[in-house]
Order: C-alpha cells, then structure tokens, then sequence
C-alpha cells in the first residue's frame, strides 16, 4: 500500500507545468535591474554560520504569562461590560476602534496596540481560522474544525468568545483556502455568506447568524468564492471562475444568487480577485490584478487604475472613510489619496507587505509585516511611528477590528 | 552553469545575472508551482528569490554552490509566498475527479482534492522536501543542504510528508489524517 501511494504522489507531483511564463520572467529581471547588490561584508551570512542567524525561539515564561493573561482577562472583561453598554456602530463608515482579534496558527487571539501581550480568545475550539466580527462590532464569526484534515463548521460567537456555537449544524464547510476562508456579514449581521466546495466546485451558501435558512445561493457551473457583501447590502461581490475557461473575473449578485453580473475580467486562469473590498459608498470595488496592479472599478464595470505604473502593488484595502487606499508593494507599502493620486503616504519596508486593515476611525492601520508572522499598528499619518503589537508566534491569517458606535 | 558567471554577477555584472537567472527560471518555477500549487503565487516566488539573489549574491563564498543556493532563496521564497497569500486563493492544480476510473485500483479511492487540500496543509518545508526528492530527484543530503538542515532531517520530514499524504489517498473525505508533525 506505501509503495503503491508513494507512486502516486510521484505522478501527481510529476502533473503539471515544466515552465513558466516568459513574461514573469522578464518582469523579474527588471526588477533585479532595480535593485542594488549589498556589499559583501554588510551580510551575516558570509561571517557567520547560518544556524547562528536564525531568530532563536522564545523562551516563554509560564507564570508571566499567567500573571499578564490575568490582568488582560480582566480588563477585558472591564471593556467589554463598559463596550457592551455602547450604541451599536453603523453598518459602515467612520466607527470608533473596538477590540482586535487575530488568528495565529489556527488560534485566535485578542490584542491590543498598548503593547499589552495578546490574549487567548476561547482556543478550546479547536482548530480556528478567518475571524471576522460583525459590521455593528456585536459578534464575531470565524471557521472551525477539530483537527487538521476535517471538515470546518461556521461559529458564531460574542466579542470575548463566549456563547460561542455553530450555525452551519452538521454541514461540512470545505473552504478553498484552509488558512483563509471567505466569510462576509450582511451589513445589518442577520446574515452570512461563505464558501465552501461541493464536489471539487467553490459554492457560495447563505445562512442567518441563529443557524437558520443554511442554503446554497450558487450553481455548480462555475468556481465562485471569496464573497464580500456591499456595505449598503445590494449587492455580493466575489471571484468567478468558469470551468475550462482561461479568465477569472469579478462578479456581483443580488443576495440570493440572482442577477449575476461580471464587472472585471482577467485573462489569466489563475488571476485572483480573492482580495477585492468594497468602497463604503457601494459605489464600486477595489481589487489588485495580473502584473500586481492595484485598481477599482464601479459597478458598471469602469476601471480605474490606482497604483502607479510598475508598482508590485496587492492587497488594497479602502479607508472607512472612502478617502484613501492603502496597499502592500514588494517593499514597503503606499497610502494613496483616491482624490489626489500625489497626495500619497509612504510606509517603512517590515510593516505591511502581507497585508493591511484600517482602523475603524481610519487613523491607523494594522500592518501584517512583511511575511504575516507580525502585527504593526501604524498611524496613517506618520507610518515611520509605527510600534509593533505582541503576538505569539506564528503565521498571521488575518486579523479584524471590532467597530464600535462613535 | 558557469562558476564564471556566478563570479561576474558577484562583480555586479547584470548581464551575467541574466544568464544564469534564464537558465534556471524554468526550473525554479516548476519547483515553486508544485510546493504552492499555485502558478501565480509560483511567479512571484521566483521572481522575489531572483531578486533576493542578485541583492545577496556577494554573501555566497563558494560560487559552485549557486544552484543550491539559489533553491535555497526559492524555498525561503516560498514560504512566504504562503504567508502573504492572505489575499491570494491557492489554485487547484491537477486533473478534475474522475470517479469510476477502472485501470488502478486506488483510482477510485482518490480524490484529488483531499490529496491537494492535505498536501496544502503540510508545512512549507515538509512540501519542499517531497519536492526536491520526489519530483526533482535530488539525494537527501543536497536537499539537507538547500533547506539547511541535517540529512536526517531531511527523511524526518520526507517520513511525516509522505504519512500524511498516504493518509489524504486512502482515507474517504472527511477523515481526519494525521497530523503533519508531532505537535504541531
């Protein structure tokens, strides 16, 4: 039997492409032409042996630990009641900043940007990924499973991770990405929508946040996932793939499957609009490309380039106010005026290459570092102030900011 | 490739550099697609481990290693590539299901994407290890060698990669398979 499956995991690492395009290729000899060789001595790595430049792992100390977790669950808790008393937060818009939850290595963390370690947010879960809270800050939904390998269930749990409980019953969510699963609230939080395979196609499945009405809202023609619903609740924008086809585009449609439309389309099978975001005006989307461009588009299907050309620009994400974009280039990371092109911020190289969120109040961002393995707070109007947030170790799948009533 | 040209871009010869990066991007980005599976995130792994070469290529004392070197900068690559993915779907790579397939026996007992999915949840560097040795074909002590560990190592990881694989073919969807490391 071992001989037999190691054959097989030959052939099928064996499946597959020999070569790569040409024109990655030229891209990336370009990119060399613009970079500079370090001199030889300015690098450890001739002096020293590489196991020595190794970060050497963290020494945890358990009682620390205890003693900070403590003092964290308790002004938690203080928060939470005091945040508990608040106004709900409009469905989209300016807010003011709530709590931060991010998902560490299938774990989710609570953090703070006060330099106060991270707290652990009810990881008797299982295994956690794709926190995401609620547009009015009240919940907090996310993807479990109980170990590697298994299906995911969709949770839905309060802030702190209490009352935590699954809405999608004994269905088996299959996400096509197992870090990063596509979940989105509808803007009131009655509703969610995610994706989930179903015989090797992404479908698209809505159900209420009490577990009812769990149901699929699209066929099995075509490849649709990363759904991310409009702020004003018409419309639900995600990445359509169809079969056999060689371009992946940029769809809407109505809530319940109808109305499809494509906005955008790349020629390139493996194209991703996996990072699209809507403007809080719901009068379009932005989205990043083939070639890393960085762009928008309304919803009639005009687009509008935003990123300068030759930038390796991905991941933007709109400010909560709509004024600005913020986007990860190769090296750094840019937050561009959507008004005025020139008006633009530039961020240090380390702090938001993997990714980027805006804080609710739109003053700050919180950076992914440069491989996900790290968490910044950076003020949008001075990058070069940002401070570093404490996390465990571990690979960053995403991180959300709860968004409370101003 | 040529010792000699290693030496010219270490002198900051671009056209050099050229060279040496045409002869092995094919190679690179076959490797880098079967680690992540994905042909656009493959594309930027070769592309930042070129970059990442040309910038640090003065650090490289011994120019006959460049090619494992350079493997070197495209697994480091390619563990980012799956930490910045964030954003970035992983496409599925390979046949679709074809259920009822008569001419092997565990034809129908595979399904493709539980191979992918389990495949996708090992470790980057247990990924490369299959990698290198199955698909490339290199001895455990040259992959030891590229991905900078002992050679023992290397068949640690190769053991667990391939248990968990073997586990992804022969159990139904929906079964757990066994974690990819102990511990992890």
């Amino acid at each position: 039997m071992n001989e037999t499956a190691d054959r097989l995991l030959v052939d099928w690492l064996a499946e597959g492409p020999e070569r790569g395009p040409l024109q990655s290729l030229e891209r990336a000899l370009a990119a060399t032409r613009r970079t500079s060789q370090r001199p030889g001595w300015t690098i450890p790595e001739r002096w020293i042996p590489m196991q020595l430049t190794m970060r050497p792992a963290l020494n945890p100390r358990p009682y620390i630990l205890f003693l900070a977790g403590l003092l964290l669950i308790v002004a938690a808790g203080a928060l939470f009641v005091i945040g508990s008393q608040r106004q709900k937060a409009p469905p989209f818009g300016l807010a003011a900043n709530g709590s931060i939850v991010v998902g560490v290595d299938s774990e989710l963390w609570l953090v703070s940007a006060d330099g106060a370690p991270a707290m652990p947010l009810n990881n008797a879960m299982g295994k956690v990924t794709s926190p995401v809270f609620s547009p009015d800050g009240t919940k907090i939904a996310f993807m479990t499973r109980p170990t590697v390998g298994t299906p995911f269930a969709l949770y839905v749990a309060n802030p702190d991770g209490s009352d935590a409980h699954s809405v999608t019953g004994g269905m088996r969510v299959v996400t096509p990405d197992p870090v990063l699963a596509g979940i989105t609230w509808s803007p009131d939080g009655s509703t969610l929508i995610f994706g989930s395979l179903d015989a090797g196609r992404n479908r698209l499945y809505t159900v209420g946040v009490d577990g009812r009405g769990l149901g699929v809202i699209t066929g099995s023609d075509a490849d649709r996932s990363w759904p991310t619903w409009s702020p004003d609740g018409a419309w639900v924008a995600y990445q359509l793939k169809v079969p056999d086809g060689w371009s992946t585009n940029l769809a809407i449609m109505r809530a319940d499957g109808t109305g499809e439309r494509v906005l955008q389309s790349d020629e390139v099978s493996n194209a991703s609009f996996a990072g699209s975001q809507w403007l809080n005006d719901s009068s379009g989307l932005a989205y990043f490309k083939t070639g890393h461009v960085v762009a928008r588009t309304d919803l009639n299907g005009h687009e509008t380039i935003l990123s300068r050309p030759g930038e390796d620009a991905v991941n933007p994400v709109i400010s909560p106010d709509d004024r600005r974009v913020a986007y990860g280039l190769l090296t750094g990371a840019a937050i561009v005026d959507l008004a005025d092109a020139a008006n633009r911020v530039d961020i240090p190289a380390g702090l938001a290459e993997c990714g980027a969120a805006w804080a609710p109040d739109a003053t700050a961002l919180l950076g992914l570092g440069t491989d996900c393995r790290d968490l910044f707070w950076i003020p949008a109007d001075d990058p070069a102030a940002a401070k570093a947030i404490r996390l465990p170790e571990g690979e960053v799948t995403n991180a959300t900011w709860q968004r409370l009533a101003p | 490739m040529s010792t000699d040209l290693v030496v010219r871009a270490q002198r900051g010869d671009q056209e050099a550099f050229d060279a040496l990066a045409t002869a092995a991007y094919h190679r690179l980005y076959a490797i880098a697609r079967r680690i992540l599976r994905d042909g656009y995130a493959a594309e930027d792994a070769v592309q930042d481990a070129l970059i990442r070469a040309w910038r640090d290529l003065r650090a490289l004392r011994d120019p006959e290693r460049f090619d494992a070197w350079l493997h070197r900068l495209l697994v480091r690559a390619c563990a980012d590539q799956t930490r910045r993915k964030t954003r970035r779907p992983i496409e599925i790579l390979g046949l679709e299901i074809e259920h009822g397939t008569t001419d092997d026996s565990l034809g129908q007992l595979i399904d493709r994407d539980e191979l992918e999915r389990a495949f996708l949840e090992l470790p980057v560097e247990q990924r490369a290890a299959l990698v290198l040795t199955h698909y490339v074909g290199l001895p455990a002590p040259e992959v030891g060698a590229i991905l900078g560990i002992p050679a023992g190592t290397v068949h640690s990881r190769l053991h667990y990669g391939s248990r968990a694989m073997r586990a992804a073919i022969a159990s139904p969807p929906g079964v757990p398979a066994p974690s990819p490391e102990p511990g992890r």
